[in-house]
């Protein structure tokens, strides 16, 4: 099969090709049978669908969405910058020598909203220069779709994981940027299993060796001089018991009866498919991961959203096929560098590509397909080349990087907070 | 004859309707107008495009092709009770906001990791066929127009979501349609047709100037199937069946029909006369206009409630209504019934819902089901209209007079009841005191009809039916029918979709 080169990748781009397309059979490290635990949202459940395979519908559950694969495939790009495997404009805050020094770093690839995320636009450069003043900031304030040129030598991979300015001057008009790359896994042929959780104490401690009283600082004891006091009902000063009852189970001690793992409500028990709780073991809902036939990844590439950018040279367009073949070469580079790495997905979702990894297809016209090859090694070496050519074409690429650090009121803030953000989730809408 | 082919490139089309919770499927042509468009206007507005959208927002409204049957995409729906679901329920992802510092209360919050996350929904449709198609039968692309045509459409790279992925170009052999532009608003989904680029255009500035997206008017379309071509199945003679869906309420239960079925048809007698005309078609009362009992061959209309039933966790509760039409009503006579029922409001351009009162349990609200995506599969026609080979009762059979001579009698009254509505003979009848369906409660515990009919709950039973072939619904047998007894639904064992 032909490796990809740059000269196929500059034809099929200026072409009319529609997409890249690659489709990754996968199955469980454990082998087929092997259970896997797809994530769960809102209240512990599981994404599951039916698609059509061959005509017929076949239950199939997500194993990763398309949000969480475009993060992985940028965190697989921040590595290969840190390894030093490919040059790559990265604007990088950073929190070390300030006293959110605990924050390390925030780069634009692991911001959740890429250049444009809060963080970028609360630091500043330099001898306090806010990054919205900085030359990249300004590339920020002024990109459109037809001309994203300094957008193109700060933050590449914003044209390519798409990006929505909406925390500037224009508000919700802000600029869009689409995405042009789409990667989700499906477990196909699922089928949801059982699991059960339990615990067994090598200290042996039992329930009746409490009760257990939470000191002022938090702690636990079980002299009840030392304990914090309350009123209770009747007013008399008591002794505080740890969480409800005061057991040693309050305290992570103890045994746990191994039961089956299952939907709860807020209270913690168990309920039946309509959401009410219930005792009748046969009306709960197991959280017991799925058995698969196996898994597919499906990548897509858009073409059409990349040819819509524009990318003016002092005044000409000259260009534009050259920053389309750098940020196509970065997407093929992301999705194949994120696979090179492995399909660990979470705890108990490990797969692999028992037949190796698979050819991009070029989706023409009327499904005339042409396929090429591409590790990772080729990957990277063609994203080079096409950066090297989009550089002789005058644009700029700022491999070096940008570091802001954090405006001081900002680390002041995140230090005052972290004290007092323990208990303070209530917020959160999720 | 030209055409517009969308093929959605990951297998899935993600685009919110207009409750953003919902999939829009199939793509609503205004969507894929505003795609082009769009494509027109970032890349250097070309004059030639420019006039190529022109000439096609003067088109009539197109045909579409796209596949009728699709499932949801797990993105939109997570399971609440299990993969069969009856009710499937949009649920929300949330997503890192990149909002206002002064909005959060502790800026930590701005890490990654401790983002406020904001609510979301991303429906998706994952349709049995990837490729849609606009179709424009009786037009021919003029020479000047396509190459714009299919600059255009090399341009647009999604549809709806940024993730919706597609690939689009100007087909000259498209498949026959599935869907076509119709007139009548009471049978048919509502997609939002082509604006005009000067509508577009002003949309745009307008909210250019606001600093913000402002509500937008649409232009609406109405879509039926097309008329079927192939040799007709055995169908009773009622021939329509129009969903009503219970928008607001008091919960009522499966044995509650004969009350609620009551209630509507003289709401549909009392709006006829309002608002159409003082004498009611024997059609739609069950009476000739002397006063006696009607003898139209084909009935009359049937008042039918419409129960939730036949899955793991099915509860007989009532989740709208529907009217079986009979089939020698003409369409123009079913508009006048609906138009009485559900007129139409001039100022708002929205259609008035119909308020059912109910005594002291309060009222019942009901609009058309016209949404190509009811989220209740009991609100979904096909299942209520087969074609199927077997049959099994909801609401039990009224048999005529008591069977003296057991049960083989009384199978023949049920095969009779077949005949009298049109239907072949059944091949076999098995009578039974329950209903196969989950939900639906013994025969004899349905409150007997009115005393005027003479009937007690002894003659109630539930039955299997099976046919030598498919036959179509609605299926309403027996002395109850027109007020929603003897309600029948395909059986297929093994479960049921």
């Amino acid at each position: 099969m032909n490796t990809l080169t740059l000269q196929n990748l500059k034809d099929i781009v200026s072409g009319n090709a529609a997409a890249f397309r690659r489709v990754v059979k996968l199955e469980p490290v454990g082998g087929p049978g092997a259970k896997v635990f797809p994530p769960t949202y809102e209240g512990g459940k599981y994404a599951t669908e039916k698609r059509w395979f061959n005509g017929k519908l076949v239950d199939c559950v997500l194993l990763d969405s398309v949000q969480s694969q475009a993060n992985r495939m940028e965190l697989a790009l921040k590595e290969a910058v840190d390894e030093g495997r490919i040059s790559l404009p990265v604007i990088t805050v950073d929190f070390s020598k300030t006293e959110a020094a605990f924050v390390r770093r925030v780069t634009s690839l692991e911001a959740p909203h890429r250049i444009a995320d809060a963080i970028l636009r609360d630091s500043e450069w330099r001898n306090r220069v806010p990054f919205r003043k900085t030359s990249a900031g300004k590339a920020l304030d002024n990109a459109s779709l037809q001309n994203a040129t300094e957008l193109f030598g700060y933050c590449p991979t914003a044209l390519v994981f798409g990006m929505w300015y909406s925390t500037g001057a224009r508000g919700g008009l802000g600029v869009k940027f689409p995405r042009a790359i789409v990667s989700e896994i499906i477990g196909i042929g699922a089928v949801p299993g059982q699991r059960t959780g339990g615990r067994l104490d090598p200290l042996k401690i039992t329930s009746s060796a409490g009760p257990i009283y939470e000191t002022q600082d938090g702690d636990w004891t079980l002299e009840s001089q030392k304990a914090k006091t309350k009123a209770d009902k009747n007013g008399n000063i008591v002794p505080t018991l740890y969480g409800k009852k005061g057991k040693p189970s309050e305290i992570n001690h103890g045994n746990v009866t191994p039961s089956l793992v299952v939907q709860k409500d807020q209270n913690g028990n168990p309920i039946d498919r309509s959401g009410t709780p219930t005792t009748r073991m046969d009306e709960w809902i197991p959280i017991g991961g799925f058995t698969i036939d196996y898994a597919q990844q499906i990548t897509v590439i858009s073409l059409p959203t990349l040819r819509r950018l524009r990318f003016p040279v002092k005044g000409k367009n000259d260009a534009d096929t050259a920053a389309r073949v750098a940020l196509t070469a970065l997407a093929l580079c992301a999705a194949t560098l994120s696979g090179e790495k492995g399909y660990n997905l979470r705890s108990q979702c490990d797969l692999y590509p028992p037949d190796g990894v698979p050819a991009w297809e070029v989706v023409g016209l009327n499904r005339t397909f042409s396929t090429f090859s591409l590790d990772a090694e080729s990957a990277i070496k063609l994203f080079n080349q096409a950066v090297k050519e989009a550089k002789g074409a005058g644009l700029p690429w700022h491999s070096e990087g940008l570091t802001l650090v954090p405006r001081e009121d900002l680390v002041a803030l995140i230090v005052r907070s972290r004290a007092t953000s323990d208990g303070d989730q209530g917020e959160e809408e999720a | 004859m030209f055409s517009i082919a969308i093929r959605y490139l990951c297998g899935w089309a993600s685009a919110a309707a207009n409750k953003k919770e919902e999939p829009e499927w199939p793509p609503h042509p205004d969507r894929v107008f505003m795609a082009l468009v769009a494509a027109w206007a970032e890349t250097g507005a070309d004059q030639s495009e420019e006039q190529c959208l022109r000439f096609l927002q003067g088109l009539p409204a197109p045909r579409l092709s796209a596949s009728l049957s699709y499932e949801l995409h797990a993105a939109s729906i997570i399971f609440r009770r299990d993969l069969n679901a009856e009710e499937r329920v949009p649920v929300p992802v949330y997503v890192p906001a990149n909002g206002d510092r002064r909005e959060m209360k502790s800026p930590i919050k701005l890490m990654p990791s401790e983002r406020k996350r904001n609510k979301r929904y991303f429906p998706a449709v994952i349709p049995e066929s990837d490729t849609v198609y606009l179709i424009w039968p009786d037009v021919e692309l003029p020479a000047e127009h396509r190459a714009a045509l299919e600059r255009l459409c090399a341009k647009v790279g999604y549809l709806g979501d940024t993730s919706s992925l597609v690939q689009m170009w100007v087909e000259d052999n498209p498949p026959p349609p599935t869907l076509v532009p119709t007139d009548e608003r009471h049978y048919s989904c509502r997609l939002r047709v082509f604006r005009t680029l000067e509508e577009l255009i002003a949309d745009y500035e307008r909210d250019k100037r606001a600093g913000q997206y402002l509500p937008r008017t649409f232009k609406w379309g109405y879509y039926r199937e097309p008329e079927e071509k192939k040799p007709p199945t055995p169908s009773s003679h009622f021939a329509e069946l129009l969903i009503l869906r219970r928008t607001a309420g008091p919960t009522l239960d499966i044995t509650d029909t004969l009350g609620l079925a009551k209630t509507l048809r003289d709401a549909a007698i009392s709006l006829w006369q309002q608002r159409i005309e003082s004498s009611v078609p024997e059609w739609l009362s069950g009476h000739t206009p002397s006063g006696g009992r009607s003898r139209r061959e084909n009935g009359h209309l049937a008042f039918v409630a419409l129960p939730n039933v036949g899955h793991q966790h099915a509860d007989g509760e009532l989740k709208g209504a529907a009217l079986a039409v009979p089939q020698d009503v003409t369409k123009d006579e079913q508009t006048l019934l609906l138009d009485a029922l559900f007129p139409l409001d001039e100022q708002t351009g929205e259609v008035r819902p119909l308020e059912l009162t109910l005594g002291r349990l309060g009222v019942w609200r009901l609009e058309q089901e016209t949404r190509s995506f009811p989220r209740m599969v009991t609100l979904h026609k096909p299942v209520w209209l087969g074609p199927a080979e077997r049959w099994a009762t909801v609401t039990p059979i009224v048999l005529d007079r008591y069977p003296k001579n057991g049960e083989s009698e009384a199978e023949e009254m049920v095969a009779a009841a077949c005949q009298r509505i049109g239907l072949p003979r059944p091949r076999e009848v098995v009578l039974m005191p329950g209903s196969l369906f989950i939900g639906a409660p013994l025969a004899n515990r349905f409150p007997s009809l009115p005393k005027k009919f003479g009937k007690t709950v002894d003659q109630h039973t539930h039955a299997l039916l099976i046919f030598d072939q498919p036959v179509r619904g609605p299926i309403l047998l027996g002395a109850g029918r027109y007020r929603g007894y003897g309600l029948c639904r395909p059986w297929r064992s093994g479960g049921e979709q």
